[in-house]
C-alpha cells in the first residue's frame, strides 16, 4: 500500500525537449511551453480514475504533446526565418494537434480534484446560477454533457464552454485536440472532459459512458468558476 | 417498389460507362457515380473489352453480407504475366466488389434469407495473434467493440429501406461523399458504424499468426515500383500511422483508374492511377469511398493497442508490419 502511494508520487515538472523553467527559451530563442505539475498524486483521484491512467495521460500523453509542439515551434521558426511558407503551412497540423493537446490537457489537469479536496461539490454562487439559468439544472447540464461525450465518434472533448460576449453557457464538443477556440472565437472553456479512449480505457474499456458518470465525482467546480467570475468581472 | 428503384438507378447512371471501352481497366466507380445515383447505390464494374473475362480470374470475393472469404496477400495480386497492370485492379476489385454487377441485376441480386449483417468470425483463435497482440485486445476489440457496431447496425437498417444492401454498398452510400450532412435516408451514425464493421472484419484478415515481414514478389514488384523500395514504403506507412491524429486507420490500397475516358497523364506523377497508395482515414472513414481498393488495413484506434502498448502507437504498427501482416 505504501509502496503504492510511493509510486504515485505527482509529477516532477520536467519537460521534455525543453528547459525545465516555465516559459523557456531554446537555443533559438523560441519560447517553449513546460508539462505543468499536477496538484494531486497521480492516485488521488481513484476510485473514478485509477491511478495508472492518471500516470500515463500525464506522463506519457501529454508530456509528448509538449515535446512535439516544442519541436514543432523550432521548426516554425527556422521557417519562419528561411521565408519557406510551404513549410509554415505544412507544419500547422503539428501545431494544431499538439498544441492543442497542450492546451486541452493543461485545462483538464485543473478541472479535477480528489473528492477529499473537494472534487464533486456542486457549483456555488455565479456560476451555479447560470447553471441554472442556461440549462435548467445542474442535472440536466450533467445529462447533455453525457449525452454528447458518448455520441462523440472517435477522439475528442467535450465542453462547458462560457461565450463572453453573449455571456451564456453552452456545451460543446470538439474533434482530437482542437481547442475550444475552434468553436467560436469567444468561447472561454470552464471545463473540459478528454474523451479520447486513452482517457479511460484501462479502467472502462470501452463504457465511455462509466467513465462519463463517474467523473463528475472528481470535477473541480470551484476552478470553473474562479474562471466563471473572472471572465465577466 | 423495386420497378422504382429501378427507374430512379437507371436515369441516374451513365449506361455509357457500362459499354466496354478500349481501356480493359476496371474501378470502383464510387465518387462519380454516387451524384448521379437516386436511392439506392449501385456499383457498377467498368468493363473493359475483355471486362467479362477479367471478373472470371481466379479470385475469392470478399463479401461481408453473408460468407467469409479470406482475403490475403497472394490472392490480392493476380499472376497472369501478360497483364499485370488490370490483374492487380481486377484482382483488388474482385476483393471488395459488391453484389451487383449490372443495373438488370438489381432486383434479383438482393437474396431472401440475407438481409442483416453478421459478425464474421475470425479467421485464427483468440490467442494467435500473441505476444503482439494480446488474447484480452482480440477478445476486447473484436468480441465487444465490432459486436457492438455490428449490432447497432443491425438495429438502425432493420425494417428501412437499407436492410438487404450488402455493407460495401451502405458504406459507400452512406458516405454522402464526405459532406457534413448524413444521407438523408440514414440516420447519422449508421455510416460510420457500417464503416466500422468493414474496416474491422479487413483488418484481422490483414493479419495473421506468423505472418509479417516482406510480401510475396508479385506485390514486392508493384511496391518496388510505386515506393522505391519495400523499406520506403514501411516509411511512408509508419508516418501515417504516426501522423493520423486522433482515432483512423491506415491503409494500403490500390489507386485504379477513375477517368473512364480519359488517357492523359498527369505531369504530377502522384496524381497517376493505377498505382499503390498509402493513405490515412479519419475515424472509421474508409478509402473505397475514393474509389481506392484496399489491399491492407490496420486501425489505429487506441483501443486497438492501449492495452498491450499504451501509447506507443508506432511500436503496435511496427509490431503489425514485421510479424502479422
Amino acid at each position: 500500500m505504501a509502496l503504492r502511494t510511493l509510486a504515485s508520487k505527482k509529477a516532477l515538472s520536467f519537460a521534455l525537449g525543453g528547459a525545465a523553467r516555465p516559459l523557456a527559451a531554446s537555443a533559438r530563442g523560441v519560447t517553449t511551453v513546460t508539462l505543468p505539475d499536477l496538484s494531486y498524486d497521480f492516485g488521488a483521484l481513484e476510485p473514478a480514475i485509477s491511478g495508472e491512467i492518471m500516470r500515463l495521460h500525464h506522463q506519457k500523453h501529454h508530456a509528448t504533446y509538449v515535446a512535439n509542439y516544442n519541436k514543432a515551434l523550432e521548426q516554425l521558426d527556422a521557417a519562419v526565418a528561411k521565408r519557406d511558407a510551404s513549410a509554415v503551412v505544412q507544419l500547422q497540423g503539428a501545431i494544431k494537434f499538439n498544441g492543442g493537446g497542450h492546451v486541452n490537457h493543461s485545462i483538464f489537469w485543473k478541472n479535477l480534484k480528489p473528492i477529499s479536496e473537494g472534487g464533486g461539490e456542486s457549483p456555488h454562487g455565479k456560476l451555479g446560477w447560470a447553471i441554472d439559468e442556461d440549462f435548467g439544472s445542474f442535472e440536466a447540464l450533467v445529462k447533455k454533457m453525457n449525452a454528447e461525450g458518448a455520441a462523440l465518434q472517435g477522439s475528442g472533448w467535450v465542453w462547458l464552454a462560457l461565450d463572453k460576449e453573449a455571456k451564456k453557457l453552452s456545451v460543446e464538443t470538439t474533434a482530437n485536440q482542437d481547442p475550444l477556440v475552434t468553436k467560436g472565437a469567444s468561447l472561454v472553456p470552464l471545463l473540459g472532459i478528454d474523451v479520447w479512449e486513452h482517457a479511460y480505457y484501462l479502467q472502462y474499456k470501452n463504457v465511455r459512458p462509466d467513465y462519463l458518470n463517474n467523473i463528475w465525482k472528481v470535477i473541480n467546480w470551484k476552478y470553473a468558476g474562479e474562471v466563471y467570475e473572472n471572465v465577466l468581472a | 417498389m423495386a420497378s422504382t428503384a429501378l427507374v430512379a438507378v437507371g436515369g441516374g447512371i451513365s449506361l455509357g460507362l457500362v459499354a466496354s471501352s478500349s481501356v480493359a481497366s476496371c474501378s470502383l466507380r464510387a465518387g462519380g457515380d454516387s451524384r448521379r445515383l437516386g436511392r439506392r447505390l449501385v456499383l457498377l464494374r467498368r468493363g473493359g473489352a475483355e471486362g467479362q473475362s477479367t471478373r472470371g480470374r481466379n479470385c475469392p470475393k470478399f463479401n461481408c453480407a453473408n460468407e467469409v472469404d479470406v482475403v490475403t496477400e497472394d490472392d490480392s495480386v493476380d499472376g497472369d504475366a501478360t497483364d499485370d497492370e488490370a490483374g492487380l485492379e481486377a484482382a483488388a476489385d474482385d476483393a471488395i466488389d459488391a453484389d451487383v454487377d449490372t443495373e438488370d441485376e438489381l432486383d434479383s441480386s438482393l437474396p431472401e434469407d440475407v438481409e442483416w449483417i453478421k459478425q464474421q468470425p475470425l479467421p485464427y483463435p483468440l490467442d494467435a495473434l500473441e505476444p503482439f497482440i494480446s488474447k484480452e485486445t482480440v477478445e476486447q476489440h473484436w468480441g465487444v467493440h465490432q459486436q457492438i457496431h455490428v449490432d447497432r447496425l443491425n438495429g438502425m437498417i432493420g425494417g428501412s429501406e437499407w436492410e438487404g444492401m450488402s455493407l460495401g454498398q451502405m458504406m459507400l452510400a452512406s458516405f454522402n461523399e464526405g459532406r457534413e450532412e448524413p444521407h438523408p435516408l440514414l440516420p447519422c451514425r449508421t455510416g460510420t458504424i457500417g464503416h466500422g464493421v468493414w474496416n474491422h472484419d479487413f483488418y484481422w484478415r490483414s493479419m495473421k499468426p506468423g505472418g509479417g515481414g516482406k510480401p510475396p514478389e508479385r506485390l514486392l514488384k508493384f511496391i518496388d515500383r510505386d515506393f522505391g523500395s519495400y523499406e520506403g514504403m514501411i516509411r511512408q506507412f509508419m508516418d501515417a500511422a504516426l501522423t493520423q491524429f486522433g482515432s483512423g486507420w491506415v491503409w494500403l490500397s490500390y489507386k485504379g483508374s477513375g477517368l473512364p475516358y480519359v488517357k492523359s497523364r498527369s505531369p504530377i506523377p502522384s496524381d497517376n492511377y493505377g498505382r499503390l497508395v498509402i493513405s490515412k482515414t479519419p475515424n472509421a472513414i474508409n478509402p473505397l469511398v475514393w474509389g481506392h481498393s484496399p489491399l491492407l488495413a490496420i486501425d489505429v484506434w487506441e483501443h486497438a493497442y492501449y492495452l498491450d502498448y499504451e501509447d506507443r502507437r508506432a511500436d503496435y504498427v511496427s509490431a503489425i508490419l514485421e510479424k502479422l501482416v
